[in-house]
């Protein structure tokens, strides 16, 4: 697990190499208010690339119910950050 | 009563393999005599009993978009390296073709060997959790041939032959059967193989197949070699342009499929039958489809991994089907040089077998000397030789043969005039 606790600019950062290496996109069009689908090129099988890629550099567990509420890169980005194992203490395994 | 074939012209062609990142690059390090088995120094190869393998060059992959690399197994990633070089070499005739009349054939004898692994090993250390949701299309034996035909917009069918070490000659046969029946006007075919990890190694090693050399890799392979202790694996692909004859425009050929030639051993899953009975039909029905006999050859490159058995069968299946001409038709067995590339041998050696008949040169066996003695054979072990054009046009026979009992041989002809290229 890669589980260290990123701040906020940290990991919007590592969120974008992420997003980047599942979809082939330009990071500079990787932006919060980027659609995943659309604008990125995340594809289905992409977005359950998200919730490995969340586990192995986060630690973070995203339920597959919230992953398929994501529109955008925000999206993401506060769900992980609500996430984060120093603001979710114990309920990560 | 087998039909005439039609010939067929290879009008391109790619190739990476342990010699070399391109087809060029390869017939130099192949002439030079050259190895490209090294022993490995990874780590994950320090407790396995084969620590031998022929790898393509560093690098080699590096045109490939990252992309594409993420979500597709090496064994797909090298098919689509030598479809890209193959299609470019091509692209004087390939341009204003309909892509719904442009197939793919491209044959692995297992597909995404580390992809299963990689994958296993992440089930069983992280859970269902970690496990990648790209495994399936990444393992699959036809995502080469897939991702071929979508990086290339080819339309007009993809298919994928699986029979073992047969699989790139017989991804051949099969282009060349599209092509006779209309199906394509086009055919990129080949093979592909990706075996070298430790399920890959460990797995041939557990059956005893693999040469354990690990101190003199350069000496490890040894087909038709007295005291060889099997083969060496390796990775790699082949991919040629095919077209009919009558479509080839005038001068655009790099030489010739003739005809392809197959039988099924019916015996043993992995051991050949020992008389090469089985294989000695193949050899018969490739030559019979080309409508020569074995005066007319003047090469064999043989299909010799480096097995005790193995080779003692191709051997007498030779005898048997060329007779007298065995006495002096110079045979080369290209895995001393290049090791095993399973599925990806067929396509691969039938480049060298057809860059040899353009140079008026069979590249030397190496390893194969000395001889073993049961092996009645004009083995080329003491270097290069030329090769003979007494009958005009050059006519090599090639052949592949795999697990399963699965035989293919092809009858290969140089371009007319041969220039060296």
């Amino acid at each position: 697990m890669g589980g260290s606790c990123p701040d906020k600019q940290e990991l919007q950062g590592r969120l974008i190499d992420i997003l980047h290496r599942i979809s082939g996109a330009d990071p500079a069009v990787i932006t919060p208010e980027a659609r995943l689908m659309e604008d990125v090129g995340i594809d289905s099988l992409g977005f359950y690339e998200i919730l490995i890629e969340a586990d192995t550099n986060f630690g973070i567990r995203i339920k597959e119910e919230e992953l398929l509420r994501f529109r955008t890169v925000a999206d993401i980005q506060q769900h992980l950050e609500s996430l984060s194992p120093r603001q979710s203490n114990g309920s990560q395994s | 009563m087998a039909l005439r074939a039609e010939p067929t012209a290879v009008v391109g062609w790619g190739s990476l393999n342990p010699l070399g990142a391109d087809a060029n690059s390869t017939w130099d390090a192949v002439i030079a005599g050259r190895s490209g088995i090294e022993t490995l120094q990874t780590p994950w190869t320090e407790d396995l009993p084969v620590r031998l393998a022929g790898c393509v060059p560093m690098g080699a992959l590096n045109s490939l978009p990252p992309i594409l690399c993420r979500r597709s197994d090496r064994c797909a990633q090298l098919a689509l390296a030598a479809a890209r070089e193959a299609w470019s070499m091509a692209s004087s005739i390939t341009t204003g073709l309909d892509p719904s009349r442009i197939a793919v054939v491209i044959g692995t004898g297992i597909g995404g060997l580390a992809t299963m692994h990689e994958q296993h090993t992440q089930l069983s250390a992280g859970g269902p959790s970690r496990v990648n949701p790209l495994t399936v299309p990444m393992l699959i034996p036809d995502a080469a041939a897939g991702q071929v035909a979508i990086d290339l917009g080819l339309l007009g069918g993809a298919h994928t032959p699986v029979s073992a070490c047969a699989s790139g000659a017989e991804a051949l046969m099969l282009g060349q059967m599209l092509l006779n029946d209309d199906r394509a006007d086009l055919v990129l075919a080949g093979g592909s193989e990706a075996p070298v990890n430790r399920l890959g190694l460990v797995g041939f090693a557990a059956m005893r197949a693999l040469s354990s050399r690990n101190d003199a890799p350069d000496q490890a392979s040894r087909p038709y070699g007295l005291g060889r202790d099997g083969f060496v694996l390796s990775e790699g692909a082949g991919v040629l342009a095919l077209m009919r004859q009558r479509d080839t425009p005038a001068g655009a050929d790099l030489g010739w499929l003739l005809s392809s030639g197959s039988s099924s051993d019916a015996h043993h899953i992995v051991t050949p039958e020992p008389q090469g009975l089985q294989a000695s039909r193949a050899i018969d029905d490739a030559l019979r489809r080309a409508d020569v006999s074995a005066s007319d050859l003047c090469g064999v490159q043989a299909h010799a991994t480096g097995t005790s058995l193995g080779d003692l069968a191709e051997a007498r299946a030779l005898r048997r089907s060329l007779g007298s001409a065995a006495d002096h038709l110079p045979v080369c067995a290209p895995k001393g040089q290049l090791g095993h590339l399973l599925g990806g041998a067929g396509a691969v050696e039938t480049i060298l077998a057809l860059q040899a008949l353009r140079h008026g040169v069979m590249p030397g066996s190496l390893n194969a000397d000395p001889l073993d003695p049961e092996v009645e054979l004009a083995v080329a072990n003491q270097g290069p030789v030329e090769l003979s054009s007494d009958q005009g046009q050059r006519l090599l026979l090639k052949n592949a043969f795999g697990f399963g009992g699965h035989n293919i041989s092809l009858v290969l002809a140089g371009s007319t005039p041969e220039q060296p290229g």
